[in-house]
């Protein structure tokens, strides 16, 4: 055991304490305030030393050496309630980020008025709605699987949004149907691809999503189907220490300068241009038969990020308090949308090139796993990928430097990576 | 021959009686001034099940529950919702974590939630048929 894997195991053990104590969540004798939380403390491990495999962003992950940093994480989420419309809502989630360490943030922060029993206005920070499972996605207890779908979830670094919410509900006969309208900005820390490279790349990229908008509309049916589908647009910004400095390397060049400070700046910069994402999803529970699926599409502008689509379907039936399932997924890249000749000499055109191809993603999966319902707050999950990727393609996989040769050779062939994962997931 | 037949009939009418001692009747309760008279399972587990938060009669429902414990919590929501412990955790889990609704208020005893859905208009809660008197209105049972 690494002297890593050594500091990350109080937070382990405290997590998993918690779990063994506390069996119920709290209510205040009046009502009013509620505390509740979640956590998984999971253990991974592929039968590669090629590359990491993590959630994509997170500043590390595992590879043939066993570690818990993907899945681990504690949840503790607050609600306190002012009148019987009005309402607060935080919660606070510690899981492992880009950069590289166990870090608490707010995941939610919100203040809400339910207007009428159909209308709710959510302000404050609140989770980012991009897909069918977007609030409750890091919560192992609420869902069937180890982990939200990467191939689909992968694709989106943001998980809440700055601004607010309006969200009206009906039902018409047995069918609940709910419209939401959001928007507002979103920043998110992301793993520096170049952060095996010297400490000042190293520092996680920060992606800004502002002028965000969207629209979701969700019908539940009788019987335990749902639909969902989900549009949002806005603006997409990326600052990385690493692309700035190439790009006033390229500036920088006696008389070629202005010419090469454009190529670099269209072959790697990301500012405020327009993206888009929109959403299908289709889910059921019913007579132990667990089924769920969604397709997905991003759209990008201009900029090194790929326009992608990503899709899953996923099926599993209940014996008892065992659920056996099975997933197939693919990330595919559908277009770069930068030139793949740079047009930069030297060492400029080779680090541009290697920092291009972290976009080249696509991959897919075929998951078997079973989640035992062990106790009443608790889930216990077994399961095994195999991640598929092309060639020239890094998938979803994090190298530790995509300009030397090995990482280089790892991104031009075609790999199947196992993964296998052990989690207890709980809520209090 | 005809000795066999009887035994397996005691079998079988111990069985039944056993089935129910476990599985007494149930009745769903509302407050005597609630303008329903019935609603169907299907709408009881639309609120048991944080589905939506109205009553047929339009009003916010104060929906509450037994302690996970009991026998009767589990009945209601195998026979109600036909979902089990497991299964309830998980929705209210969902729908906590995704900061869109809280479970129902939970009260310790039978006697507790009859004096809650007493005291508060747009209550619905679950009971032993045997346990029901005047100061509630049963308009759904289920066994």
């Amino acid at each position: 055991m690494s002297d890593k894997t050594l500091q990350r195991l109080p937070l382990a053990l405290a997590a998993l304490l918690t779990c063994l104590s506390a069996h119920a969540d709290f209510t205040s004798e009046d009502g009013r305030a509620r505390l509740s939380g979640f956590g998984t403390v999971g253990a991974a491990r592929t039968n590669s030393d090629d590359a990491l495999f993590n959630y994509p962003g997170q500043g590390g992950g595992v590879d043939k050496q066993v570690g818990m940093e993907p899945d681990t994480k504690v949840g503790v989420q607050g609600s306190y309630k002012f009148t019987d419309s009005i309402s607060g809502t935080a919660q606070l989630l510690t899981k492992y980020r880009a950069e590289g360490q166990y870090k608490p943030e707010f995941e939610w922060a919100f203040a809400k008025w339910q207007a009428t029993p159909g209308l709710a206005i959510r302000v404050g920070r609140i989770g980012a709605p991009f897909f069918m499972v977007s609030d409750f996605r890091d919560v192992g207890y609420a869902n069937t699987m180890v982990r939200p779908n990467l191939d689909v979830y992968g694709q989106v670094p943001v998980s809440s949004v700055n601004g607010g919410d309006i969200s009206y509900q009906m039902s018409l006969g047995e069918t609940v149907l709910t419209g939401t309208f959001w928007g507002g900005y979103s920043r998110a820390d992301y793993a520096s691809a170049l952060r095996g490279v010297g400490n000042a790349a190293a520092d996680p990229v920060t992606i800004r999503l502002s002028k965000q908008m969207g629209l979701n509309l969700q019908a539940e049916f009788e019987g335990g189907y749902s639909l969902r589908l989900g549009h949002m647009q806005g603006n997409l910004s990326i600052d990385s220490t690493s692309i700035n400095t190439l790009i006033a390397t390229a500036y920088a060049v006696p008389s070629l300068g202005p010419t090469l400070g454009a190529r670099a700046e269209n072959a790697l910069l990301t500012s405020s241009t327009k993206a888009s994402f929109t959403g299908i999803g289709f889910s059921m529970d019913r007579s132990n038969i667990v089924l769920a699926s969604e397709y997905t599409m991003r759209r990008i502008k201009k900029g090194p990020v790929a326009d992608t689509t990503g899709w899953y379907v996923m099926g599993g039936y209940r014996f008892g308090s065992f659920l056996p399932y099975l997933s197939f997924s693919k990330l595919k890249v559908d277009e770069v949308n930068v030139p793949t000749n740079t047009g930069l000499p030297g060492a400029l055109g080779t680090n541009a090139q290697a920092l291009q191809s972290t976009q080249y993603i696509a991959q897919k999966t075929t998951s078997v796993g079973v989640r035992w319902d062990a106790m009443r707050n608790t889930a216990v999950k077994l399961q095994f990928d195999r991640v598929q990727k092309p060639a020239n393609s890094n998938g979803l996989f994090l190298v530790e430097n995509p300009t030397a040769t090995a990482d280089k050779a790892f991104q031009s062939a075609k790999k199947n990576i196992n993964v296998i994962s052990l989690a207890v997931d709980f809520v209090f | 021959m005809k000795n066999t037949h009887a035994i397996k009939s005691l079998v079988a009418a111990g069985l039944i009686a056993l089935t129910n001692l476990a599985c007494a009747e149930l009745v769903v309760i509302v407050n005597p001034k609630s303008p329903l008279a019935s609603m169907t399972p299907e709408q009881v587990s639309a609120i048991f099940m944080g589905k939506t938060n109205t009553l047929p009669s339009g009003a916010t429902a104060a929906p509450v529950d037994l302690p996970e414990s009991s026998a009767v919590r589990e009945q209601f929501y195998s026979k109600a919702a036909g979902k089990t412990s497991a299964q309830v955790k998980a929705t209210w889990a969902r729908l906590t974590f995704s900061g869109k609704a809280q479970p129902p208020k939970e009260l310790a005893t039978a006697a507790e939630v009859k004096k809650f859905v007493a005291g508060n208009p747009d209550a619905i809660g679950y009971i032993e048929k045997s346990a029901v008197d005047g100061t509630v209105k049963a308009i759904l049972s289920i066994d």
